[in-house]
């Protein structure tokens, strides 16, 4: 039997992850500001005090202070080193290294505990690389575990929220991903245009295609387009999914001109998906568009 | 007295070369008197008793004991209480300017302060001033930052003036200066958001100065760093390439790019850019910059 390579990690499942999660909670920040100012003036007293009588003794106690400034100096550092680690974990994510940056920021869950916003970007970091390894059910631990531990009012949870939605429609749970959907519209609909709009646009159309609503898709196709702008290059996967929404009603319809203009209307937003992202991506990201790897053999015109 | 959300919050003044070397020179001289009588009070504590037999012996150590925290806790508490401002400013930077401007005004009226703590102040300043479009000052700022030993906390700031002054110094038309300032980036270490922001920069002087086929060099790995940037700085880069490219005579780069940036371009830009206009800030302070979607 082959030994695990110790140098290869793999995507946790929803379990190991929750597991993970549950072993290294947040854990409230420990102030030693309020300690360090009342050892301060303790030692401060007492040098005072002994100094009378025992001036080499005052000393060491003189000296006390600067080894309490030395301690927090170096704690001070180590908090640093660690943003600087958790900051290294987002570059790699950004950069695509997703097993790397997973690795890591598993690793670093338990060191991070007592800096909370450091502990919810490493879960963060999670979430995003298990969603794009198409780890679903894991993803969706971590964006549940972000969800709990985010206050309701902070930016990153409306966001989280429009992931997770995502991640449920791509693990085909369909119901729990519509409720979210349905939750979200309101406070969606306040929002200037910009980068969670987008993101939520593009999960309303996974969830159009994969409940099969292509023909309300595609009736407001441009409009959607228009909204996913701000998702940059990913809103190349927004495209993919309104061709194959144009290439099903093609395939369904029985006028050959409606076919015809269909067909036409999916080549046009194949041509700015691939524009974005090339095809194999946009097939791995999203099953369906496997389909549109080869257009011309499956609309049959 | 506190300031209440009705009230005009104080604005700064333009930046003062004079005044900044004046609060740069007293923060050391306060700084290295601080040390200096720390170490002398410890001297005489182990010297005096050696030297003396009489009561005056005591003395260097009650001196001591009130001196060296009468000296300390000011210098320590105010840089504390700037170092604490600091934060706020990056976040209100783009979100309340005149509210990021009052931080800086109570942060640079705090004193005594450590020299660092004074530098990052005026760092934040010039993150201000570049956020204003008023370049000249930023220009100014950082060149006088720049100038002075960055050492400590202020280290870290020296990749993000350099990424502000070269912005500046494009802004204006400065070619000499962003050329020296991109040299420089280019034997500091940065981070990725600052990578990005160093070839966005680099790319738009390579356009400036002509340098057309310098623009397209390993076209390739700098396709692959301008789509982590957010769509605007995106788009931008997109169409300083196809600009270069149709420059070159490579038309169907060309065309391919300027396809690309139309679909990652907000519209209002697209039509900037369609114009030749490339100088859209893509300098991202500190506290904005963005995160993986």
């Amino acid at each position: 039997m082959n030994a695990p390579n110790p140098n290869q990690f793999d995507a946790p499942s929803a379990d190991r992850l929750a597991r993970h999660l549950a072993d290294h909670p947040p854990e409230p920040v420990r102030s030693v500001r309020g300690w360090v100012l009342f050892a301060m003036a303790g030692g401060l007293v007492l040098a005072m005090l002994l100094s009378a009588v025992l001036p080499a003794l005052s000393l060491l106690l003189l000296l006390a202070p600067l080894g309490l400034m030395g301690f927090l100096a170096k704690r001070a550092q180590q908090t640093r080193e660690l943003h600087q680690r958790v900051g290294r974990v987002w570059e790699l994510a950004m950069l695509r290294e997703h097993r790397e940056a997973l690795r890591r920021a598993w690793t670093l869950l338990p060191q991070v505990k007592h800096h909370p916003d450091l502990h919810l970007r490493c879960v963060a970091v999670m979430g995003h690389t298990l969603d794009d390894l198409a780890q679903y059910s894991s993803a969706m631990v971590a964006f549940d575990h972000l969800l709990e531990h985010l206050p309701a009012n902070h930016p990153m949870a409306l966001q989280t929220r429009v992931q997770r939605a995502n991640a449920a429609l791509c693990d085909d749970q369909l119901a729990d991903a519509d409720d979210t959907l349905r939750k979200l519209r309101g406070s969606i609909e306040q929002l200037p245009p910009g980068p969670i709009p987008a993101s939520y646009q593009l999960a309303k159309l996974v969830q159009d295609v994969r409940t099969g609503h292509f023909a309300e898709a595609a009736q407001h196709a441009d409009d959607t387009a228009t909204k996913l702008q701000p998702l940059g290059v990913h809103a190349g996967y927004g495209y993919g999914l309104l061709a194959y929404c144009h290439h099903q009603l093609a395939l369904r319809s029985d006028d050959p001109a409606t076919a015809a203009k269909q067909k036409q209307d999916a080549e046009k937003h194949w041509h700015n998906a691939t524009l974005l992202i090339p095809p194999a991506a946009l097939a791995h990201r999203y099953r369906e568009l496997a389909a549109m790897l080869t257009p011309h053999n499956n609309t049959g015109q | 007295m506190s300031n209440t959300p009705t009230q005009p919050e104080p604005t700064l003044p333009p930046f003062d070369p004079a005044t900044f070397n004046r609060q740069i020179t007293r923060a050391a001289i306060v700084h290295r008197l601080a040390i200096g009588t720390t170490l002398a009070m410890l001297a005489a504590i182990l010297l005096v008793p050696a030297l003396l037999d009489t009561e005056a012996q005591r003395l260097p150590t009650l001196l001591a004991v009130f001196l060296v925290p009468a000296i300390w806790l000011p210098i320590t508490l105010t840089t504390q209480r700037v170092a604490r401002l600091l934060p706020q400013v990056g976040a209100t930077l783009t979100t309340d300017p005149e509210r990021a401007e009052h931080l800086i005004a109570n942060a640079l009226n705090s004193r005594p302060v450590m020299t660092w703590a004074r530098l990052l102040t005026y760092h934040r300043l010039a993150a201000l001033r570049h956020q204003q479009r008023r370049f000249d000052e930023t220009a100014s700022i950082c060149q006088h930052i720049l100038s002075q030993p960055l050492t400590g906390p202020a280290a870290a700031a020296k990749p993000s003036l350099l990424l502000i002054l070269t912005e500046a110094h494009l802004a204006l038309g400065n070619l000499v200066g962003a050329y020296h300032t991109l040299s420089e980036l280019h034997r500091t270490r940065l981070g990725l958001a600052g990578a990005m922001q160093r070839l966005a920069l680099q790319t738009r002087y390579a356009l400036k100065a002509g340098a057309y086929e310098h623009a397209l060099d390993h076209g390739r790995q700098k396709m692959q760093l301008a789509e982590l940037m957010p769509p605007p700085q995106c788009g931008v880069m997109h169409a300083m390439l196809a600009e270069a490219a149709k420059q070159t005579g490579r038309g169907k780069l060309a065309a391919w790019l300027w396809e690309r940036a139309q679909l990652i371009s907000p519209p209002h830009l697209f039509d900037q850019l369609k114009q030749g206009t490339f100088n859209i800030e893509v300098v991202q302070h500190e506290d904005t910059a963005h995160e993986p979607a």
